[in-house]
């Protein structure tokens, strides 16, 4: 009897989570190819906590050591601030020299820069959307 | 033990239903939009509106009445990045991109939260998006009868209609536009809004746009649901616009393929 209470109980966790509808999202990211998530590896520069979205500004070197400047749109410092992370905390995160492979859906103009889905830092601290086009989970 | 399993079986269905159809009905936890669930209805005074408030809608409804041609002028000169007209914010002019006003009532739907004050003479709106302060006058006054146009409208005037708010709002600048798909309205725009507290945790707004020389017709609202958000508070967020250039700069125009603007 426990044993298919267990089962019954999985399954119907399983039905609810993907009955559940997706949450919707502000912004059309009308700029950005968002069929594509891609990967670029960099340098910090910059991170600017700003409105109307925050910004990552980060250099990519290639093999012959030429060098192109990189940014990504973040999510607006309120929905930041509501999900926890202070000015201090972000700018701690994101300091300049830092190296980091940032995720996200590149302009659909070709120009370097995505809207921003996920960093993954060298020493494997992550930080990830809370929410809008980039949001990737 | 096959009864057993079955009433078991049942059971859970019957609590998986009745807990998405309450999920749906309330809305749902998401850190973005913040519409909030916020625990079951509680006893609540309807005359008293105060609290912060959040909702999601993007418009008054989806479609607008029939426009008229100077309407329709307006509205082509429009280009928004949102709807089925979006162009990448860097090749439109919404005028939110330079740190424009919203004006009203688009402000409403710009997804941030507001709160509502309630005073001997007014009930003030505090918008969180460039922390606007919205003054709606409850001491009796009348609508002027030449109004200024101005961002959020000349002077708005509030008064109880039963357990329904209702505010007559006069002298728009026409430069706002009605929505993030930019519908338009002239500076003759006349607008009511009536505000409902449903219950402790829900506020529903309905507004009605008299504007002839832009639409042949009332455009009336669907309601448009807000909510509580108890435990939020209005936080720092102004449109700065050395920051706006900056992004501009930086990000908004290379990715609509704008370069050295």
């Amino acid at each position: 009897m426990k044993t298919y209470l267990i089962i019954v109980l999985f399954v119907a966790a399983c039905l609810l989570a993907v009955s559940t509808p997706a949450i919707a999202h502000h912004g059309t990211g009308i700029s950005y190819d968002l069929s594509k998530l891609v990967s670029v590896k960099g340098v910090v520069v910059k991170f600017a906590l700003s409105n109307p979205h925050s910004q990552l500004y980060f250099d990519v070197t290639d093999d012959k050591g030429n060098v192109e400047h990189w940014s990504a749109e973040m999510n607006a410092p309120t929905n930041l601030e509501r999900a926890g992370y202070s000015r201090r905390q972000m700018l701690n995160l994101f300091s300049p020299g830092s190296e980091v492979t940032v995720y996200g859906f590149r302009s659909k103009s070709g120009a370097p820069v995505v809207v921003f889905s996920k960093a993954v830092l060298a020493d494997g601290r992550e930080f990830k959307s809370q929410g809008g086009p980039g949001n990737i989970e | 033990m096959r009864n057993s399993f079955t009433r078991v079986f049942t059971a859970v269905l019957v609590v998986l239903l009745v807990s998405s159809l309450a999920f749906a009905q309330r809305g749902r936890s998401d850190p973005r939009r913040g519409v909030q669930y916020s625990g079951p209805s509680v006893p609540h005074d309807p005359h008293d509106l105060t609290g912060i408030w959040r909702g999601n809608a993007q418009s008054l409804s989806k479609e607008p009445p029939a426009i008229t041609a100077w309407g329709k002028q307006q509205f082509d000169a429009h280009k928004p990045s949102y709807g089925p007209r979006a162009v990448p914010p860097a090749l439109g002019n919404d005028p939110t991109g330079k740190c424009d006003p919203l004006g009203y009532p688009r402000i409403l739907f710009f997804g941030r939260p507001f709160e509502i004050i309630q005073t001997k003479d007014r009930l003030l709106q505090l918008f969180e998006w460039g922390r606007v302060l919205r003054e709606i006058w409850t001491d009796g006054r009348a609508l002027p009868k030449d109004p200024d146009p101005k961002w959020l409208g000349d002077t708005a005037v509030g008064k109880w209609d039963g357990d329904t708010f209702v505010v007559n709002t006069v002298g728009f600048d026409e430069r706002t536009w009605i929505d993030h798909f930019g519908n338009p309205h002239s500076e003759d725009m006349h607008l009511q809004e009536r505000y409902h507290r449903l219950d402790r945790d829900t506020l529903e707004i309905v507004v009605t746009i008299d504007d002839p020389k832009t639409y042949t017709k009332s455009w009336v609202s669907d309601k448009l649901t807000f909510r509580l958000q108890a435990n939020d508070r209005i936080r720092e967020d102004f449109c700065v616009p050395s920051e706006e250039e900056s992004f501009n700069q930086g990000v908004r125009n290379p990715a609509g393929g704008v370069f050295n603007k």
